[in-house]
């Protein structure tokens, strides 16, 4: 692929985010303003054929452009609503347009009356629309009956609830939901490893410029090496999102649970080490509301464990195993490759 | 800036050679224990290098009019990490196949290539390589074995220690100083491919805590070596070294060092029937982990194969691989703790405890932790 999509969302999200006062939170007025002009791109569609409107590409090719929203600390949630639109596509869900985002834990769903009641939503406060999975069943949420119990510090999750009336249940087949939960794992996934690309541009910038004791804090050694351990933890975070992606077939094949799992445990694992990295770099700038690199540790230290910890992931993966006849983990390592000969 | 790496995948001609080679290593090493498989690379068994051979698994990216298969770094990937991955007893040839061989191929004179790549490929010279010394290990410039040029060609005095077989190895090619000194730092060093069978040599094998003697002492005393021991240019052997260390750092021998405590561990979790959710998360994050990290060695492969030069990946990868192989004997160790009540067998006390103590060693070897943080670190501009 060549980057002529790289470069145009990169422009766009540059744009968009320009205006945000660093550090503040975001206005609803803004945040409205910054959906429309994205949603007006027709970046939303990029997954979906070209003669679907979209771009055609595949979902391992758009990993650079879902990661943008966590680069450049996008206010809405673009990777969902990506996600969510090509999903829709495949298995022919009619959705309203707008934004999306999902939820498929902790959530409190009323076997009377129907009603749903999230404490942590992924933009809950102001999607559009949330997607919202429980026990084999999806609902879909709007915005007009959605009542904001709490909104939390950053801007980035929510704890709502809906009534009755506001959720809409969808008909869908059990494959269509694995698929949903899985490419919503993804999006999630994509945004976390964007923000620790940035988060990791940020910690190099900074250690290059700050001088203390007469030189750049980079000279140190003590410095050098956790910078040198973080860029290894960035490097395999964005592999593991690259293994999840390589695993579909085309846009609209949902990333494979297996290396699924494997991508959520292996950017949950090290996910605050790498935002522990970044912060005792910077020092206490790092810490001030003034200076931006707090809304990229704040995703990553939030993002990551949304859809369960390292733990669970690795508790997962390791029933998988376990349960394998009697394959040596060696024959599992290297047969994954065979699973992937779909072309 | 830090470049990310592409997955790769193998091609599918090399992944064909998985199988074949998977079934001659299980008929071949039936007979070991984890214990034993547990030495890794360190595991030496000439009869079995001999064996691999004369399957024409060794010297694999020679070229073919020295014995070797002509193939790339992906074929070597695939029989590098079935090997590995089994707990093969590689050593005897390892250093030749993975480094000497290509040194020589690259840096040799036509004379060297053909007399060193054939028997490499047979299986009848083993190599290692001779590089730390008692007052030089991190700081290898510093080295003081000494290479004098007289009429008959060079006097070779000094030592080298952790040579790893040495005892075993048939030569040595040593970083030595054949000009100046140890204040003009790299400049003056040269490589040299020693007979070790030469007067005036001797070896004295170091135990290691676990037991084993896979390094050595070598004293070198007035060894007269030939003009043509010198392989590639008189000065430029630091250059030299470090193209090595680049073929060196990347494979999959940063991954599967503790993988025969892996396997073992799995089975034996299999056999007793333990399947608790710690034990799940410890199988779960170790194969997590290594999934990962197979992808990431794969991937600097694949730069290698296109004709790149992926050192600052490669260091990247294996200071990232040997973290989680030291990991690794924590990681079972903590969760067979949990439950002090089950009776372990033998073979696992016995594979865990020698992996334990061990390990420190996977980040000596090839450049340390510190020596690789600082290379990356001098890669993202930061020195």
């Amino acid at each position: 692929m060549d980057t002529l999509l790289e470069d145009a969302l990169g422009e766009l999200f540059r744009h968009v985010t320009s205006g945000a006062s660093p550090g503040l939170e975001i206005t609803a007025d803004e945040r409205k303003e910054i959906s429309n002009e994205i949603y007006a791109s027709g970046f939303a569609d990029l997954l979906l054929p070209q003669a679907a409107g979209g771009s055609g590409i595949s979902l391992y090719e758009a990993i650079v452009l879902l990661k943008m929203e966590g680069y450049y600390n996008v206010p809405i949630p673009f990777a969902q609503t990506v996600v969510t639109r090509a999903w829709a596509h495949g298995h022919s869900v009619s959705l309203p347009e707008g934004t999306f985002s999902y939820a498929s834990s902790a959530l409190q769903i009323d076997a009377q009356t129907r009603s749903a009641t999230l404490h942590k939503a992924w933009h809950g406060h102001w999607a559009d629309h949330m997607l919202i999975a429980s026990d084999q069943q999806c609902f879909l949420a709007h915005s007009h009956d959605r009542r904001i119990l709490q909104t939390y510090h950053g801007g980035l999750f929510a704890a709502v609830a809906w009534p009755a009336q506001g959720l809409t249940r969808l008909d869908l087949r059990e494959h269509a939901a694995h698929d949903l939960f899985n490419f919503s794992v993804f999006a999630m996934l994509a945004v976390t490893v964007g923000a620790m690309e940035k988060a990791f541009e940020f910690t190099l910038e900074y250690a290059t410029q700050r001088q203390q004791f007469g030189r750049p804090v980079s000279k140190f050694q003590a410095v050098q090496h956790q910078i040198s351990e973080m860029a290894e933890h960035v490097c395999a975070a964005d592999m593991a999102l690259q293994m999840a992606a390589a695993a579909g077939s085309n846009a609209l094949t949902a990333p494979a649970a297996p290396q699924l799992a494997i991508a959520q445990f292996q950017i949950a694992h090290i996910a605050d080490r790498i935002a522990d990295i970044a912060h005792a770099i910077h020092g206490a700038i790092g810490i001030s509301q003034e200076y931006p690199l707090h809304h990229y540790t704040r995703r990553i230290r939030e993002c990551k464990s949304c859809f369960g910890s390292a733990q669970y992931w690795a508790t997962e993966i390791g029933q998988r195993i376990l349960q394998e006849n009697n394959d040596t983990l060696l024959a599992v390592l290297t047969s994954a490759q065979d699973e992937q000969r779909t072309d | 800036m830090l470049t990310n790496l592409e997955l790769a995948r193998l091609p599918d001609h090399d992944e064909d050679l998985r199988q074949p080679i998977r079934a001659f290593i299980q008929e071949n090493t039936q007979h070991l224990t984890a214990f034993e498989r547990a030495r890794s690379w360190m595991g030496f068994d000439a009869d079995f290098s001999k064996k691999l051979a004369q399957q024409g698994w060794l010297g694999l990216t020679l070229p073919q009019q020295y014995g070797g298969a002509d193939k790339g770094y992906f074929t070597r990937f695939v029989v590098s990490e079935e090997l590995l991955g089994a707990g093969a007893p590689v050593s005897a040839h390892w250093i030749a196949d993975r480094q000497s061989g290509p040194l020589i191929l690259r840096y040799g004179s036509q004379a060297q290539r053909d007399f060193y790549l054939p028997k490499i490929c047979r299986a009848q010279a083993f190599f290692c390589i001779g590089m730390s010394e008692p007052d030089s290990g991190s700081d290898l410039a510093s080295i003081r074995t000494r290479a004098i040029k007289n009429d008959d060609g060079w006097m070779l005095n000094g030592s080298k220690i952790w040579t790893t077989n040495a005892q075993h190895s048939h030569y040595i090619i040593a970083l030595v100083r054949s000009s100046g000194t140890a204040q003009d730092k790299h400049k003056g060093l040269s490589q040299f491919i020693i007979d070790l069978s030469l007067p005036g040599i001797t070896i004295r094998p170091i135990h290691d805590l676990a037991g084993d003697a896979h390094f050595s002492e070598v004293f070198f005393t007035d060894v007269q070596l030939t003009p043509e021991a010198l392989i590639g240019q008189e000065g430029a052997g630091w250059e030299q070294v470090n193209a090595e260390l680049a073929f060196e750092r990347s494979g999959p021998e940063r991954l599967y060092s503790s993988m025969a405590l892996v396997e073992c561990f799995i089975r034996e979790c299999r056999q007793q029937g333990w399947d608790s959710p710690p034990v799940q998360s410890t199988v779960g994050e170790i194969t997590a982990r290594l999934a990962v990290l197979r992808a990431m060695s794969l991937a600097v492969t694949a730069k290698l194969a296109d004709g790149q030069n992926p050192a600052l990946e490669a260091t990247l990868v294996k200071d990232y691989g040997t973290s989680l192989e030291q990991d690794i004997p924590k990681l079972i160790d903590r969760c067979l703790g949990l439950y002090p009540a089950h009776m372990l067998s033998t073979e696992l006390i016995n594979t865990l405890s020698f992996v334990s103590q061990i390990c420190p060693s996977y980040s000596l070897r090839g450049g340390t932790r510190e020596i690789l943080r600082g290379i990356i670190a001098r890669g993202l501009g930061l020195r």
